[in-house]
């Protein structure tokens, strides 16, 4: 009689750690709200969370882009995080929708992961994100959109009114 | 691999509160280059990229164009006694939007009552589009519990909507994100042209209304993406004379990023609007948004 009790334990032990790893696997997955756990918010309490942000699941050269608008009389944050398997560096260029303009290239800075401006004109931006690989050969020695695994990038955007200067 | 920002089946749920905010979704290569003018046409594409087209919330848009000048008319609103008569997917999902937007405008004005009352034709609606799970018990806790606090009121209703945006992208319901999202912005317009005063109205709140061309045009392209569905070709037709009025409006000029002071500041012309654009701009919204609500 104990054996079969025994049995039915390691048999309902084991449906939990499959259930265990499943559920870790999924989790581990989904890019869901990655930009709110791994980029990094802002100090200033002003700075709010803006719906426009956007975590998703990039692969080997992947590139997309994200189209947004943005409203005059606001300030902006934008940051960028990506997970480790995909060096955790992102490349972004920001450019203006309609004319494709390009505004900002973050390889001019040392690819920073933030970037803030206030804004006067309210616009359509496009931002267009990759993963920077230093050991590419796409131009320059390096090839920006490129990575052979996939994981999480994720873009946290806030906003808040720009501060009134002065009297 | 193709798959960027679009979220892993497993994902969830969608809401928030006030809006439709960030309608991604799968990203489409073709639909904005068939929407846009030929300035804005890419060059040959050399790479494949995928486009998402994002949407402020109802609320970001109230908070734009609000600066405390907005005054509070419930008799704007929609009934929440209409809900009875949204039997079809299409109206179901506009209107979740509609009341979504009505949500935002009554919890920015710190309506407790109002907001509990659109919060639970909300998740009724929720129940109709099968989304229900966004409004679980905790939630609707939260919101009990939080019902005096007009701050935590706005961010639950904005939490449980970004929920229910995350949800439809998550399990590939663009389609009806798109429907949600042209009824939250259409409400938020509705009700911020007939806030106004527009014949009295200063030139910056004439140009923060004009400015909603952008996000239409993020709205446009984002249900191009879905037109093989009849309900959002059906949608798009609806928006046509929307559409004809923004673009009778002049176009801004280009912008610029300069660093002034330290400070980055992005700039460009904007060419103006004048008041008889902006009342046909209110007629076309207040025909299409009274077509949506009463469901005819």
């Amino acid at each position: 009689m104990i054996f079969p009790l025994m049995k039915f334990r390691l048999l309902k032990l084991l449906i939990i750690a499959v259930l265990a790893i499943t559920s870790l696997d999924a989790f581990s997955q989904n890019c869901l709200q990655f930009e709110r756990k791994a980029c990094k918010r802002s100090d200033m309490d002003e700075f709010k969370f803006n719906s426009q942000s956007k975590s998703g699941l990039f692969g080997s050269s992947d590139k997309s882009e994200l189209n947004i608008v943005v409203y005059a009389g606001q300030d902006y944050r934008i940051s960028f995080c990506a997970g480790k398997i995909l060096g955790e560096t992102v490349a972004f260029v920001i450019k203006d929708a309609k004319t494709k303009e390009v505004l900002y290239d973050n390889a001019q800075e040392d690819f920073i992961q933030q970037f803030e401006f206030s804004c006067e004109a309210t616009r359509r931006l496009i931002i267009e994100v990759g993963i920077y690989n230093p050991d590419g050969d796409g131009g320059g020695g390096r090839k920006r959109f490129d990575t052979e695994s996939s994981d999480c990038l994720g873009i946290l955007i806030e906003n808040m009114a720009t501060p009134k200067i002065g009297f | 691999m193709k798959i960027h920002f679009k979220q892993f089946t497993g994902g969830l749920v969608i809401a928030s509160s006030l809006f439709l905010a960030s309608c991604g979704s799968e990203g489409d290569k073709k639909s904005e280059e068939s929407l846009l003018p030929a300035a804005e046409q890419p060059a040959a594409a050399k790479e494949e990229v995928q486009t998402f087209y994002q949407i402020p919330s109802p609320a970001e848009m109230f908070e734009f164009i609000n600066n405390g000048k907005l005054k509070y008319k419930s008799e704007l609103l929609n009934s929440t006694d209409n809900i009875t008569t949204y039997a079809d997917k299409k109206s179901q999902a506009i209107n979740f939007g509609v009341y979504s937007a009505d949500l935002a405008y009554t919890s920015s004005f710190e309506k407790y009552q109002e907001s509990i009352k659109f919060f639970g034709t909300i998740r009724k609606l929720s129940n109709d589009l099968g989304i229900s799970y966004a409004f679980d018990e905790a939630l609707v806790s939260r919101i009990q519990n939080n019902m005096s606090n007009a701050d935590s009121l706005v961010i639950i209703s904005s939490d449980s909507y970004l929920k229910i945006i995350e949800f439809l992208e998550g399990n590939e319901q663009g389609k009806t994100l798109a429907l949600i999202a042209a009824g939250g912005w259409l409400e938020s317009l509705y009700l911020v042209l007939n806030l106004v005063e527009i014949n009295t109205a200063d030139e910056k709140m004439k140009q923060k209304i004009s400015d909603q061309r952008y996000t239409f045009e993020n709205l446009n392209l984002y249900l191009n993406k879905y037109a093989s569905d009849p309900n959002v070709a059906e949608t798009l037709k609806d928006f046509e004379e929307i559409k004809g009025v923004f673009d009778s409006m002049a176009q801004n000029g280009g912008s610029s990023m300069k660093k002034t002071g330290g400070k980055r500041v992005l700039g460009g012309s904007n060419t103006g609007v004048n008041k008889d654009q902006l009342n046909t701009l209110k007629e076309k919204v207040n025909t299409l948004r009274t077509k949506f609500v009463s469901n005819k």
